[in-house]
This record gives C-alpha cells, sequence and structure tokens, in this order.
C-alpha cells in the first residue's frame, strides 16, 4: 500500500514548477495523486523490466488485422 | 428540394445530391447558415459563424460543379469544427482565453484534407476548454446545451460538434478524443462519432492536449456519414510523426460487407458495474439487433480496466500539464477554475509513474487483444453507465468534486484511448425522460473497418439515427 500524498507535499511540488497552488487546491492535488499511484500500483507491479514506451507502438502493428 | 428536406439530409445524402445538382451548395449553405443562426439562442453551440466566406466558397464550388469540376466526395457540403483546428492566420479560441493570443501558423491537415474533399467550412463551434472537460460546461464562452433538452450537458469536449449535428445545424463537426470527448457528445446528442485508432488520423494543427493519447474523428447523423468522413481525413502525414503508414481503407465500400458471423462481445465485467436499468435495456436491445442481424453475441471477460485508467489518467495529466505549463505559470488567471485545477494536479504526477504508465500501453493492449480479440470481432459497451444529467448538477467548477465526476464521467471511455483502438459510437435509442443514449463498438487496433460495416448494418435496421429534436 503506498503512504498518501500529504497537502504539504503536493503544494510544494507545484510550487517548485513555479505555479502557485491554494490551500484547496494543494489538498485537492494531494487527493488526486494519491488516489492514481494506489489504482495503478498493482499493474506497475507486474511491469516486466524490459517492458518500455515503444511497446504500445509494437503492440498496435502485432494486432492490426 | 425544400428547406427541410435540405436540413434533413444527412452528410452522404447531401454529398449525392449535390453531385447530382438536386440541390445546389448555395441552398445547401444558405439553409445551413439559417438553421445554425435559429438555434444559436438555445444551444450556445457556435463561437463563430463565417457567412459571407461560407456563401461565396459556395458559390464557387456551384460554378466549378457547372464546370464539371467536382473536388472531391464532400463537394459544397457545409460543416463547421471544434474550435482547436488551425486554419493559417485565424486564432483559434481552445475554447478558452489562451487561443485567441495565437494566430495558426498553419492550416491542420484534416482541414486541409476536408477542403480538398470539397467540404466548405463556416463556422466554429463551441468546446470544452482546451478540450480539458467531458460536460460541455464552458466558463468563459458560455455552457454548451444540448439540443434533446437545453437544460442537460452534452457531454465533452467536443460539445458544440454534438448538439451541432444533432440540431442539423451542421451535416458533420470534426470533434477530438483523448479521453472520451467524442463519445461522450455523440452519445449525449444522439449523433454517431468514430474515435479513430491512435495514429490513423493526422493530429498536424490540432489544438494538442495529451500527444500520447491525442484522436481526430468526425460526429456525424449517420455511420455512412462517419466512415465518408474518415476515408477524407486519415493516412499518413508528415507533419504528424506517429500517423501511420499503412493505407487508408476505403471505408464506404466497408459498408456493405455481410455481418453475419460476426462475433460480438458483451463484457462480463466492468463496463456494467453500476449501470443504469434503462440503459442496461437499451444495450440489451441492441445486442438483440445485433443477433438478429446473423451476428453472434457471447460474453466475454475484460481484464484490470480500473488500473490502466488510472494509467491513462496520469498520462493526460501529465502531458497537459506539460504543455500548459509556461502559460499555467505566466497567465493563470486566463484558465477558468476547473482547468487550472486539473492542469496544476498533472504537476504532481512523478515521472517515473508517467513512464510506466506509458510502458504499459503496450502490455495493456496484448492482454486486453488476447483476452478479448481472440474470441470476438467487436467488444460492444454502453458509453456512459448513468442518464443524461443537467448541466447544473454537474456544475462542479474546480472544487473538491470534480476528480469523482471526471472519473464518473469517462469511466467507460478512457481506456479506449488507453490501448488506442478504434471505437465507434452509435444512437442505440431513447430514454423514457426522451433523452438518447449512445452504445460503443470497440474494434482491433486499425480495424475501423469492421466498425462501419456492423454500425451500417445496425442503422439499416433501426430508426434512431433518424429521429431529430424538436427545437
Amino acid at each position: 500500500m503506498n503512504q498518501p500524498v500529504s497537502p504539504e507535499v503536493a503544494g510544494a511540488l507545484v510550487s517548485a514548477q513555479g505555479v502557485a497552488p491554494t490551500v484547496e487546491s494543494a489538498a485537492d492535488d494531494a487527493r488526486f495523486v494519491t488516489m492514481v499511484l494506489d489504482n495503478s500500483a498493482r499493474a506497475f507491479a507486474q511491469l516486466a523490466f524490459e517492458d518500455e514506451p515503444s511497446g504500445f507502438a509494437a503492440a498496435q502493428k502485432r494486432h492490426a488485422p | 428540394m425544400t428547406e427541410p428536406e435540405i436540413l434533413g439530409l444527412s452528410c452522404s445524402a447531401l454529398a449525392e445530391a449535390i453531385r447530382a445538382k438536386r440541390v445546389s451548395a448555395t441552398k445547401a449553405m444558405e439553409a445551413t447558415l439559417a438553421r445554425s443562426q435559429a438555434v444559436q439562442p438555445k444551444l450556445n453551440a457556435f463561437l463563430r459563424i463565417d457567412a459571407e466566406l461560407a456563401l461565396e466558397s459556395a458559390r464557387l464550388a456551384d460554378r466549378e460543379l457547372a464546370r464539371g469540376h467536382l473536388r472531391g466526395p464532400l463537394h459544397g457540403v457545409p460543416m463547421a469544427h471544434k474550435d482547436m483546428y488551425y486554419r493559417k492566420g485565424v486564432a483559434s479560441s481552445y475554447g478558452g482565453k489562451i487561443g485567441p493570443s495565437r494566430p495558426a501558423p498553419f492550416t491542420a491537415s484534416v482541414l486541409e484534407r476536408l477542403d480538398t474533399a470539397g467540404a466548405i467550412q463556416f463556422g466554429v463551434l463551441n468546446m470544452a476548454e482546451c478540450a480539458f472537460g467531458p460536460t460541455g460546461h464552458n466558463y468563459h464562452y458560455g455552457h454548451c446545451r444540448n439540443a434533446w433538452n437545453p437544460e442537460c450537458i452534452t457531454g465533452g469536449s467536443s460539445s458544440g460538434s454534438g448538439t451541432a449535428v444533432a440540431a442539423r445545424a451542421s451535416y458533420a463537426a470534426l470533434g477530438s478524443d483523448t479521453g472520451g470527448s467524442i463519445r461522450l457528445p455523440a452519445t449525449f446528442c444522439g449523433t454517431a462519432g468514430i474515435k479513430p485508432s491512435y495514429g490513423r488520423v493526422s493530429r498536424a494543427g490540432a489544438m494538442p492536449l495529451s500527444f500520447s493519447m491525442d484522436t481526430v474523428g468526425p460526429l456525424a447523423r449517420t455511420v455512412q456519414d462517419c466512415a465518408l468522413l474518415l476515408g477524407a481525413i486519415a493516412g499518413q502525414d508528415a507533419r504528424d510523426p506517429v500517423s501511420d503508414s499503412r493505407p487508408v481503407p476505403v471505408y464506404v465500400a466497408s459498408l456493405s460487407r455481410p455481418v453475419a458471423g460476426l462475433v460480438v462481445g458483451r463484457p462480463s465485467r466492468y463496463f456494467y458495474d453500476g449501470c443504469d436499468a434503462e440503459i442496461i435495456a437499451l444495450m440489451e436491445a441492441s445486442l438483440e439487433s445485433f443477433r438478429k442481424l446473423g451476428a453472434r453475441v457471447v460474453d466475454v471477460d475484460v481484464p484490470d480496466i480500473d488500473s490502466w485508467n488510472a494509467a491513462a489518467t496520469m498520462i493526460i495529466a501529465s502531458e497537459a500539464a506539460a504543455v500548459h505549463g509556461n502559460w499555467l505559470r505566466t497567465r493563470p488567471q486566463d484558465y477558468s477554475a476547473q482547468v487550472r485545477s486539473r492542469l496544476e494536479s498533472g504537476l504532481t504526477i512523478p515521472a517515473a509513474a508517467y513512464i510506466d504508465s506509458l510502458r504499459l500501453r503496450g502490455v495493456a493492449l496484448d492482454i486486453f487483444c488476447r483476452e478479448v480479440f481472440s474470441k470476438v470481432d467487436v467488444l460492444h459497451a454502453p458509453v456512459v453507465a448513468f442518464q443524461t444529467p443537467t448541466i447544473a448538477e454537474t456544475d462542479v467548477g474546480g472544487g473538491p468534486r470534480l476528480p469523482a465526476l471526471m472519473a464518473q464521467l469517462t469511466r467507460l471511455t478512457r481506456p479506449g484511448n488507453f490501448l488506442g483502438v478504434p471505437i465507434l459510437s452509435v444512437q442505440a435509442g431513447f430514454t423514457k425522460a426522451g433523452m438518447p443514449i449512445g452504445m460503443q463498438l470497440l474494434g482491433r487496433p486499425f480495424d475501423e473497418a469492421t466498425l462501419f460495416a456492423l454500425g451500417h448494418a445496425y442503422q439499416a435496421a433501426t430508426d434512431f439515427h433518424t429521429r431529430a429534436p424538436a427545437l
């Protein structure tokens, strides 16, 4: 189970990229990133060492009629 | 032909009528402009109508035809498009305040191809700001309204495309689909729409949102129209490095392919979780129609789509945040609270998670094809699991209800973008409230032709696509 991202961490990440978060938006950001990291963790854990982004284009070609 | 008769034609039928000189391009344009101006106060579908320029182009099309010159299969057909396609020297709005400051440096490849095919663009259509919203709300130019009930959402982000086509105010319209933005307005507004395979249609000159997921395709009244339009715009383009090099089939020829014997899959999980009972009944009725056409309907188990949805969300959020990063830093006030909030969230995605999401795509497509397309030719599913909400119900701005609403609206559409497969949205009937509902047909990569064959056969056996809203 991933640890939740705190609003302070989310806000700091946003600030470090030159965008000014509000207290509310930092809390929303934290909820969002926690949710997507949680929901993807199982699938990411099953990725093979060799899988790479270009695998998508190769799969498209492989499965086209 | 009378004006109502002209407006009642599909895009394909109008193109044929112009070719046969049963109606002039000028008369078709006059009828379309009058209809557009009449429905605009109710629907807010258009951001700009270029009446004089369009009429001039229509008169030229008539003169060319009189001389025996046919530009192409869409000669003289009036169309308006989502306001995110570049037309050289003209600033597209992108549905917000960012676009108007950027006159386009060149014309989008899809617009060039439609011009070559003879279509005449007469205006630009409302859309979700930066194509980053699935409802049809627009806090800069006013919310777009559904032609079947102006209190209801159109779906987005191709909101104006959906409602203008439904209202018979445009014969077809380009949309774009990154997480469901063609299929959602198609289902809520009662039109057909094709989200092509990733790479099938050039994105050059289309406003980017998420370059790994963006696709360009048409919404139109019929599946036949979608086939005609996709044939006009598909194919490799040197200006889009991910456009695919394989030959483009003659999609209109695929419409006559037999569908008897095709296997249609009904997902046994995910797509019907929590689905509204009326929508389930409409989906079952459409499956029964496919059975009557000779197709075999089988239940099929679908893989772990929830995690793919999360990965898709991370790709879109990260890429959108990158694309808009400079403006987000320097012009944050020019975004609505909703879009600013979503863009800001994208800045929090760790790089490794973004890359893992991209690594997962090929794996997911392999799994999906092995578990689904080894058993069926097409997967059939609802586009949404709930009935059309009102504009007021979904007006959440940028607040804490936003992520849940986005997830709910795109839950059944976003996986298709992650997989990059072609998906046809087709009208599947009406709810008791009188609102249209669509189905989506998912096919193998680059197998749009099978989807068109099946969708066209369905429309030949049903009449949902012939019904028009009473405006």
